[in-house]
């Protein structure tokens, strides 16, 4: 027991519990806590909300375009998308750098827009190290301490690189859409200054806003936001193209950090239970060649004491 | 009604005007209609959510309504502020893109206690000088009273008092909302920190240990707050996530309203002007001041909005001379 339950309204407080099926308390407190535990476990219902309610936007988006409602209005709606998407970019973002250093359950409850970009620089910089560090992707040394022969040895390898090919593409992607619109993100959740293109182009366009200002033939907005200091006003714009195929990639993105948000915590979720240090989906198993397959299954069929103890931290 | 107003030193029209009208008329056919539907579709989401038996997805779904309602929360107290407290020298709308970390928090405790001229300047009643906080009422400034006939003057007046009244009740309403539901709206944007219900047990206060008959109640909605220093959670422990949901929606709709009357009180006077390709100014149409558009019908007797309709009609003359006419629409 447990945080107390603030109640928000009437009534007086109450307390709430967590029961977690774990043989070893102090474990779950080294590796995060309950608090982190239970919030990972629930990963897959909110990354499930976040991709329909991208979805959603994206559909409201096109049927507006198709029916040839305002240049402005559709606009609207497509940066319904891409707000949706970087929510779910945000939800990434945050585990990335929880798991990037101690207390993850304290960094991810405290993360900050600078914490978000040195995560998402960090993983277009060295996404190796992002997979290390964060998705727990097991190292040579893991594999050597799994005392397994040398094909199953290389076969757990291969798959490894499967797996971390296929991550490092995913991560990428999340990556951009927050470093290159993270603007967007700020501006649509606090006032929302953002300039329609069509009153930006104009006639008669929005003077000094316009100045200089190269746009896209097609859809587009411009964030407009400022910062103060000593009486000087900085203003910066910021321009996103609307049309559909950017729109559509917001929508991919999105999902995508989505789905890794889920598989992250999934594997946090599973290492905890399983006190693992290091685990490797096996998803992609069916990608390698039979060989390898049976090998892998057959040594994940093992019971544990036979390949040795894998948890070091425990 | 119609007045004849005589139009002051036009400000630039490269710096104030025309990045001033491509604000508020993007905020007019953008973003409020994006906002509409970002919270209708969201409500909808939440019932498809709330009919199936997925009570972690329901949880995101009820968070996503919150959100997508308080945002125009916030969205309208970035746009009042900005035009109560505009920089100095700089066009109103540029203080609107400036986010300030307790500015919301500020606008909502205190816009409830505004003075009455302050409200008068929010409801386009008035110009409110941001140096002195001097406010001028908007008649006066625009074309005089004089000539203006007691009725008309009368369902002005009325007009104004039940545009303050409505302020005054909806202002400390949203403000309440606003303190209700913004640790949800943050714990959704920022990482969706909703509390996970799996092998959640919830008890009263006093229990030190649970056991098998410990009685153990339920939660609409709880998440983690942001604050490390808050460890509580916040949680809703009365209403069902229906209830809550509602009264979220209804928050967000409100505050809707309240934008789109603000805009339409701003961008009035941009409808008036009209400007060439490079922006400068080739004639001035008549003005309609919005003067009821934040009243319901309700709010004001029927002899006066036969009197006002929408608001008085300004017609811009170059010699101000005497009003013209004013009569009713």
């Amino acid at each position: 027991m447990q945080p107390r339950v603030r109640a928000d309204r009437y009534t007086g407080g109450m307390k709430v519990g967590f029961s977690v099926a774990h043989h070893d308390h102090g474990y779950v407190k080294r590796r995060g806590g309950q608090e982190l535990l239970a919030h990972m476990s629930g990963a897959s219902a909110r990354a499930g909300y976040r991709v329909a309610a991208i979805a959603r936007s994206l559909r409201a988006y096109e049927q507006a375009d198709d029916a040839g409602k305002p240049a402005t209005e559709v606009g609207g709606l497509a940066l319904i998308v891409v707000q949706r998407a970087l929510l779910a970019a945000e939800d990434l973002g945050g585990l990335l750098h929880a798991f990037a250093g101690p207390k993850p359950w304290d960094r991810l409850r405290a993360t900050k827009i600078p914490d978000l970009d040195a995560a998402f620089r960090s993983v277009l910089a060295d996404p190796r190290k992002t997979l290390h560090e964060a998705f727990r992707v097991p190292t040579d040394e893991h594999l050597r301490d799994e005392h397994l022969d040398d094909a199953g040895r290389l076969a757990f390898m291969r798959l490894r690189e499967r797996v971390t090919d296929r991550w490092e593409t995913m991560l990428q992607r999340p990556a951009r859409l927050w470093l290159a619109h993270r603007e967007v993100a700020k501006a649509m959740m606090h006032g929302f200054p953002l300039l329609a293109g069509e009153h930006v182009i104009g006639p008669p366009g929005a003077g000094e806003l316009s100045d200089g200002m190269r746009w896209p033939s097609g859809l587009f907005a411009v964030a407009v936001t400022s910062s103060e200091r000593d009486r000087h006003v900085s203003v910066n714009r910021h321009l996103i193209a609307l049309d559909r195929d950017n729109v559509r990639r917001f929508d991919r993105d999105g999902r995508t950090a989505a789905k890794l948000a889920a598989e992250l915590c999934s594997l946090h979720a599973s290492s905890i239970m399983d006190g693992c240090a290091a685990t490797l989906s096996t998803e992609l198993l069916p990608t390698l060649s039979s060989d390898d397959q049976t090998r892998i299954k057959h040594l994940v069929a093992k019971p544990q004491e036979e390949r040795g103890d894998a948890d070091r931290d425990a | 009604m119609t007045l004849i107003g005589t139009p002051d030193n036009m400000p630039s029209a490269h710096q104030i005007t025309l990045p001033s009208r491509a604000f508020l008329f993007s905020w007019r056919d953008q973003n409020l209609p994006a906002r509409h539907a970002a919270l209708e579709d969201s409500v909808a989401h939440y019932a498809e959510c709330a009919a199936g038996d997925e009570a972690a997805w329901r949880d995101m779904a009820l968070l996503g309504v919150i959100a997508d309602a308080m945002q125009p929360l916030e969205d309208f107290a970035m746009l009042a502020s900005a035009w109560d407290s505009p920089q100095t020298g700089l066009a109103h709308y540029l203080r609107a893109t400036e986010w300030t970390r307790f500015g919301t928090n500020n606008f909502w405790q205190e816009a409830p206690k505004w003075a009455d001229e302050r409200l008068d300047a929010l409801a386009g009643h008035a110009f409110r000088d941001p140096v002195t906080g001097q406010s001028t009422p908007m008649l006066t400034a625009l074309s005089g009273t004089e000539g203006v006939s007691t009725a008309d003057l009368s369902s002005l007046d009325a007009a104004r008092d039940a545009t303050r009244a409505r302020l005054r009740r909806l202002l400390p309403e949203l403000a309440s909302d606003w303190k209700r539901f913004s640790p949800y709206f943050l714990a959704f944007k920022h990482g969706g920190l909703t509390l996970s219900r799996e092998g959640l047990v919830i008890v009263d206060d006093d229990v030190t240990e649970i056991v098998q008959d410990t009685p153990t109640g339920t939660v609409a909605i709880a998440v983690w707050p942001r604050s490390l220093k808050r460890q509580d959670i916040v949680g809703n422990i009365d209403d069902d996530p229906d209830e809550f949901a509602h009264a979220a929606a209804g928050s967000g709709r409100l505050a809707l309203d309240l934008v789109d009357a603000f805009l339409d009180s701003r961008t009035a006077i941009f409808e008036s002007i009209e400007l060439d390709d490079r922006g400068e100014v080739r004639a001035l149409a008549p003005l309609q001041l919005p003067w009821t558009v934040w009243l319901s019908d309700q709010d004001l007797d029927k002899e006066h909005w036969q009197r006002l309709g929408r608001g008085p009609r300004i017609s811009w003359g170059e010699d101000p001379g005497p009003p013209a006419a004013t009569d009713a629409e």
